[in-house]
């Protein structure tokens, strides 16, 4: 029982090896999984951040060239205004200049600037700082300003180019507030060469709106600046984005969260016009989502699981299937008597190495199994001596003999014989402590002790003997008769009260030697043979039926546990006992 | 009628064995005891016996030793071995020795009358007496009667060692002996022994010293000689002497 359940155990764990280890596997491969689709996100997200910068630098540029597209053209419009001979009728006149020549000079300005549209006014100064100007609404001028000397340096530097500037580099401002760009230029004379005046244009900040216009429909919010962070144009939103330092920086980025979005802001300036372009975009990973990227992606997890997989196989078949067939084998060897050694055919690993030392170990076991049993025996054969010796035959047979003389001296022939049989009786007993003896010798202790028996209860019973001369050479367990002879006289023949038989027989037949011990004594029934029969002994019962429980306990153990015991029996009738002992012993 | 000695230390087997057996029925006779093979030596040569029982365990001489001298004087000799199971190991010893049967102790009458017969059967009348006779002068008498006295120390000598010694049949040197000196060999040779022992016994000797000097290593066999020669036990001797040898010094 104990033996199947620990094999059962051992095939538990040994498929919990096999079990533990593909769940190991999968962990692996779970977290290959893992560790693959974050870097693959983590990747991505910057291939997105780095491609929306550069997207905005594009942006911001291409916006950039726009704006001096724009400057451009109104440039152009600037040079007809010059060119324009009111104008140039306007400023040559050395006098103050009368209406007629200042409503002309007005209206070349006005034709010359009628293509062009944002434009909100046009001031041509003469250097006396009287002026033309064309618009409409309340245009407040600081004209002590205009006049500073911090005003014209750049216009100066520029010899006769344009300035952009913002709200007239201050010099301008719309009374409704509106914010104006503006382009300011000195006016020179085209045949002297010497400076007649200056040209401010001054245009709505909507111009920048065609600037926008090639954007196309991004999600890219977009926003113009003044160098002090003012709104000139574009998204109101990002108002609170702009930074001192996007000012004069060329392209300038940095990341920002805008709730869980992630957004580049981007800026971009130069020295020449005094406008920031601002301009924010969300980072979206969705635009690089290719199909190579995705079929990389599931080769690199195939390649990830196959690899795991076969190496669980590789595990599995190398391992554990070894260590199972191990299992079984070493199971195999508890089968009987001494261990076995395994004789299994291993791959030539540790394996093998773990079956040889386990060889080398029921080696061990085994000798010193034999070793145990070998010093049991001696044991054995030591109190079997010491036993003897404190029997010390010598004295029992010289007092025997002493009575005996005295019994005869006193003319006690009856005495004379029993101590005769009792002495016979101890000297087949004892016979010098050896452990089997002839059978003839056996029927010896028996006769002797049914005599000695027959002193004590009278005429009560009888013994016979039917004896077969080619039996009684047979070698016997000592004292394996006498007890069932003994169990005969009291469990059988003395319990019915009246005068019984015993007898004993024996017979030398094919298959051995047969012994018969015969009673007409009050039988047992089935179930008394039973219980002396089994190898299981009650405790109860143990200690009654001790001398014939124990005497057939001897007997199996002699015989090799064959079946070699056979009962019969008729209560109230008669009790047969027949011992059979195989040839061989 | 044969002769049987019974050879045992233990007396009351002995006595058992002479009590309880029918000896007549056999044709047998209980012609003498010895309580040792040292007894059973001296007495031997007297006894002549036909058949012996021998207990193998004694003191002084064994029963193998005695087996072998007696054998090598009396070749017919029947010995009957007497042995319990431990001795086995002697028993053994009497492998290849002429012994016609073992009587397991304690002894058994029934298996005693088997081994009896049996040797029996193999007896015929005319064995009970053979003897052929050589002529001896009366020189030579004197002269073993000489040799004893010189050399009655030696507990080996007996009456055949000494016929075999001088070249003739035991049995007709005892009784050529007997009628020469007048006292049996075994009677002379005693005698010479006891004149020492007197001697000893009167210097205070302890008896089993006396006894192994004057050749009878057994003191129970020496005691039952000396008491035989003198008439009292040794102890007594010695405490008379011993008073006698003291009153005589003062």
């Amino acid at each position: 029982m104990s033996i199947l359940k620990k094999t059962a155990e051992s095939k538990l764990s040994a498929q919990s090896l096999k079990r533990k280890t593909w769940q190991f596997f999968m962990l692996v491969l779970a977290i290959l999984f893992i560790i693959f689709i974050t870097t693959y996100t983590v990747f991505l997200a910057r291939a997105a951040v780095e491609n929306e910068i550069s997207s905005s630098e594009i942006a911001m540029t291409g916006l950039s060239k726009n704006m001096k597209a724009i400057f451009d053209r109104y440039n152009d419009m600037s040079r007809q205004i010059m060119l324009n001979t009111d104008v140039i009728k306007f400023l040559r006149s050395s006098e103050q200049p009368n209406s007629y020549i200042t409503t002309n000079a007005k209206h070349g300005i006005i034709s010359a600037a009628t293509i062009y549209s944002f434009v909100d006014s046009v001031y041509v100064y003469r250097l006396d700082g009287d002026y033309v100007r064309t618009g409409a609404g309340i245009m407040l001028i600081n004209n002590k300003l205009r006049n500073s000397p911090e005003w014209n340096a750049p216009l100066q530097e520029a010899k006769g180019g344009n300035i952009v500037m913002v709200n007239g580099g201050g010099a301008f401002h719309k009374e409704i507030g509106t914010p104006l760009i503006s382009m300011a230029r000195y006016i020179y004379d085209i045949d002297s060469q010497e400076m007649t005046g200056l040209l401010v244009i001054n245009l709505t900040a909507s111009v920048l709106n065609s600037a926008m216009k090639d954007q196309g429909t991004s999600d890219r919010a977009l926003c113009f600046f003044d160098q002090q962070g003012n709104v000139l144009w574009g998204d109101e939103t990002l108002k609170s984005s702009f930074r001192q330092q996007f000012v004069g920086n060329g392209f300038h980025w940095e990341e920002t969260n805008e709730g869980a979005q992630r957004m580049i802001l981007s800026a971009y300036s130069t020295d020449d016009i005094p406008i920031v372009q601002v301009s924010a975009s969300p980072v979206l990973v969705t635009g690089l989502k290719s199909p190579e990227a995705v079929w990389i992606a599931v080769i690199l997890m195939l390649a990830a699981i196959i690899t795991v997989f076969s190496s669980g196989v590789f595990i599995s078949g190398n391992i554990a299937r070894p260590i199972d067939q191990l299992t079984d084998a070493i199971e195999d060897t508890k089968s009987e008597g001494l261990l076995q050694e395994i004789k299994l055919s291993l791959p030539n690993n540790e394996i093998k190495r773990l079956a040889e030392s386990y060889n080398s170990m029921i080696v061990h076991i085994n000798q010193l199994i034999i070793q145990l049993i070998d010093k049991e025996k001696s044991v054995q054969k030591a109190e079997i001596r010491i036993l003897h010796e404190q029997i010390k035959p010598h004295f029992l047979y010289n007092s025997l003999e002493t009575i005996s003389y005295m019994a005869l001296q006193s003319n006690a022939p009856k005495v004379h014989d029993a101590l005769e049989t009792l002495g016979s009786f101890y000297r087949n007993f004892l016979s010098k402590g050896s452990r089997d003896i002839p059978l003839r010798n056996e029927i010896l202790i028996v006769k002797d002790y049914l005599a000695l028996q027959k002193l004590r209860y009278g005429d009560s019973f009888d013994d016979e003997y039917v004896l077969d001369e080619n039996a009684m050479d047979t070698m016997i367990p000592k004292l394996m008769l006498q007890p069932l002879v003994e169990n005969s006289l009291y469990h059988g023949v003395r319990l019915k009260g009246e005068k019984g038989i015993i007898r004993i027989s024996t017979l030398k037949k094919a298959d051995g030697v047969h012994i018969l011990v015969y009673d007409t004594g009050v039988g047992m029934t089935q179930y008394q043979i039973n219980e002396v029969l089994s190898s299981v002994s009650s405790d109860d019962n143990a200690l009654k039926s001790f001398g014939l429980k124990g005497t057939i306990e001897r007997i199996r153990y002699y015989c090799n546990y064959r079946e070699t015991i056979l009962i019969r029996s008729d209560p109230g009738e008669f009790t047969e006992i027949e011992i059979i002992f195989p040839n061989q012993r | 009628m044969f002769r049987v000695m019974l050879i045992d230390d233990e007396k009351p087997t002995r006595l058992l064995l002479r009590n309880s057996i029918d000896w007549a029925s056999l044709d047998l006779e209980v012609v003498g005891e010895a309580g040792s093979g040292i007894e059973a030596i001296n007495k031997i040569d007297e006894l002549r016996p036909h058949i012996a029982f021998v207990d193998i365990c004694m003191p002084f001489m064994d029963g193998i030793e005695f087996s072998k001298i007696a054998i090598s004087r009396y070749p017919n000799l029947k010995i009957i071995v007497l042995t319990a199971f431990d001795e086995f190991e002697y028993a053994r010893q009497c492998v290849g020795m002429p012994v016609c049967g073992y009587i397991l102790k304690p002894i058994v009458r029934a298996e005693i009358y088997e081994i009896l017969k049996k040797i029996r059967q193999s007896m015929r009348d005319t064995d009970k007496e053979s003897e052929d006779y050589n002529e001896i002068e009366p020189t030579t008498i004197s002269k073993i009667a000489k040799y004893v006295e010189k050399n009655y120390t030696d507990s080996s000598l007996n009456l055949t060692s000494i016929a075999q010694m001088f070249g003739f049949n035991p049995s007709y040197l005892s009784r050529r002996f007997k009628s020469e000196v007048g006292n049996s060999f075994i009677e002379h040779l005693t005698e010479c022994r006891m004149k020492k022992a007197m001697i000893l016994a009167k210097e205070n000797r302890k008896m089993f010293a006396t006894a192994t000097a004057v050749g009878i290593p057994d003191p129970n066999y020496f005691g039952r000689c000396f008491k035989k020669y003198t008439g009292i036990s040794y102890s007594e001797y010695c405490k008379h002497h011993q008073v006698h040898f003291d009153s005589n010094n003062y």
